[in-house]
């Protein structure tokens, strides 16, 4: 499984505008309703946030991976977003998250998303990796750089 | 192996019935003449009634021939009386451990060393149930938590959720996207537990030990399909010594535990010893009492720390069932334990397990540095080190896929030059390295031969 294929550059987001937890998670939400062309993006927000509230999902250094399954959608939906300045969204360090993988998932779907979301953490463990794609500039180079890591 | 061990009680049956299991000759010395019957009924052991620090006594248990001596009554002064005995009258290079639980030593008093008494070791659980209890707590998933090889590699006892791909797909196919990252050692099913080969494919109600690197157990909790969580509000029912080791960890971390104690003497002594926590005077079975602490304190996580196994895991139970996101409970029934994991608590701690993990370094000394038991001591994860100047050469220069391993065994993990690696098939093994392997119980002879 990569990364890279399954997450697609136009829906890769370097500069997310939002400072709070719930502002990343509306703001994800669009493009992910988008891709599953006529979800409602306030159904994707909720089940979104339904999932946090059990536990956050910033699960390692620096990165969350919201997530939620829907029914009526029929194909796994990714998006990634980006901010430098960093969110608050109860990491277990208390430090700031910088990167989100936001995805959503068709309720019949079995271990797939999961492995998705283990291969984000596996691929942005590395500081170095982090650093890079936190200095690239647009979404192409940002694809470009996890292709990179990715392969390896 | 001849060995010797006084005491015959909770502690002592148990480590006797693994030794016998493992082929050892045991006697068991034990005090109590009730038990002595009954234990001779029902063990394959010599068992000899009587007093451990009464040379006769110990003469005709077979002193004399024993290459090993445990002394795990529940009493310290019993057992190191009875080791220097040992020692004294038993042959030469007779190695003595003894149980000790320094009840009687203040926390911050100086320890006594197993070398000041001229002792192989002096073995205490609560250090290990302690370290495990830290481990996870700390981890995100559900599940045991435990260090190997000084803490290079670890091995998590988990939980499976209905969509992990564990459970639907092959091992082997999972392993196509994780292959260094960590290997499925054993799983424990229904019928046992077995270890598994690539085109395995795991049930949701599996528990599976998968053998890591520290730094890989995020992707595990999300694989694993079990929600994940961080804890930082802890509640720990029952301030023993393990309890008070955990709770003093904590501070170290600047959390602020919440303990409950039931011994009004206990509580007074542990909260002038733990300036962080809150130490509250009361019984945590009564659920009326146990609710009211966990939704006050917003309480993340319940360790119950209690020795009576029933009430352990009855509290666990209930501690899940009003919302605690992590529940660890100390229970060395191991009858218990898939009742407990089934009805939602996350860790099932056992002292008894922890002995006798560490009383099995002392049985294999020189071969095998650490042993740990899986399941119902149906397999055991070791870990060897190969000499620089190895007598079997044919382990190298091939893949492990290559070397006619007896059946059942898995090499989990290689260290080499400080460094671990998750072994796959084609790792090739080299001189000096360091490997945990997992060995089914009928396989423990051969695997030494062969890795010795």
């Amino acid at each position: 499984m990569r990364l890279a294929d399954i997450l697609r550059k136009e829906f890769i987001f370097p500069a997310i505008r939002a400072g709070r937890k719930n502002e990343v998670i509306r703001e994800l939400a669009e493009p992910l309703a988008e891709q599953l062309g006529g979800v409602d993006k306030e159904v994707i927000a909720r089940i979104l946030a339904d999932r946090e509230q059990q536990g956050s999902t910033a699960i390692n250094e620096g990165i969350a991976v919201p997530h939620g399954k829907l029914n009526s959608v029929g194909k796994i939906a990714v998006c990634l977003g980006r901010s430098r300045k960093g969110v608050d969204f109860g990491s277990a360090d208390g430090r700031p998250t910088h990167f989100f993988l936001a995805v959503v998932a068709p309720a019949n779907s079995k271990g797939d998303y999961l492995k998705l979301l283990a291969r984000f953490s596996h691929v942005f463990k590395t500081a170095s990796f982090r650093e890079k794609l936190m200095a690239a500039k647009t979404a192409d180079d940002m694809h470009q750089i996890i292709q990179e890591e990715d392969s390896k | 192996m001849y060995v010797v061990i006084v005491g015959g009680g909770e502690v002592g049956s148990y480590v006797a019935r693994v030794l016998v299991e493992e082929g050892h000759d045991v006697a068991v010395i034990e005090a109590d003449e009730d038990l002595a019957r009954r234990l001779d009924a029902s063990m394959n052991a010599l068992v000899v009634p009587g007093s451990g620090v009464n040379p006769a006594v110990l003469q005709r248990a077979g002193l004399e021939q024993a290459d090993l001596f445990l002394a795990l009554t529940g009493s310290d002064e019993v057992n190191l009386i009875a080791c220097m005995t040992g020692r004294k009258r038993g042959k030469e290079g007779l190695r003595t451990v003894a149980r000790v639980r320094w009840a009687w030593q203040a926390p911050g008093d100086p320890a006594l060393s197993a070398d000041e008494l001229g002792l192989e070791a002096l073995i205490s659980p609560r250090r290990e149930i302690a370290t495990e209890t830290i481990h996870t707590l700390r981890y995100v998933g559900s599940g045991e938590v435990r260090e190997l090889a000084g803490g290079k590699v670890v091995l998590v006892g988990m939980a499976l959720g209905a969509d992990s791909p564990l459970v639907h797909e092959t091992l082997a196919s999972v392993r196509r996207d994780f292959a260094k990252d960590f290997l499925i050692v054993a799983v424990q099913g229904h019928d046992g537990l077995r270890i598994p080969t690539g085109s395995d494919r795991l049930q949701a109600d599996d528990r599976a030990f998968v053998m890591t690197l520290p730094g890989n157990v995020a992707e595990l909790a999300i694989l694993s399909g079990q929600p994940w969580s961080f804890v930082r509000r802890v509640l720990i029912v029952g301030c023993g010594n393990s309890g008070l080791a955990v709770a003093r960890e904590l501070e170290a971390q600047n959390l602020t535990p919440t303990i409950i104690e039931a011994d009004r003497e206990r509580a007074e002594l542990v909260a002038g010893l733990l300036p962080r926590s809150l130490i509250i005077h009361g019984d945590g079975s009564d659920p009326d009492f146990l609710r009211g602490r966990i939704e006050e304190r917003e309480i993340d996580a319940v360790v119950v720390l209690l020795k009576d196994a029933e009430m352990s895991v009855l509290i666990g139970i209930f501690a899940k069932s009003l919302g605690a996101r992590k529940v660890i409970v100390r229970c060395d029934e191991s009858g218990y334990v898939p009742l407990a994991h089934k009805l939602g608590v996350d860790a099932v701690l056992s002292p008894n397990r922890a002995m006798i993990n560490a009383i099995l370094r002392h049985v294999r000394r020189g071969k095998v540095e650490a042993t740990l038991l899986l399941g119902d001591h149906e397999a055991e994860v070791l870990e060897f080190k190969i000499p620089e100047k190895p007598v079997n050469a044919d382990l190298f220069e091939k893949p492990l896929k290559d070397i006619p391993f007896p059946p059942s065994v898995l090499v989990g993990a290689v260290v080499r030059g400080g460094e671990a690696i998750i072994a796959s098939g084609t790792t090739v093994l080299q001189p000096g390295d360091e490997l945990l392997v997992v060995c089914a119980r009928e396989s423990l002879g051969p695997v030494e031969r062969l890795l010795c």
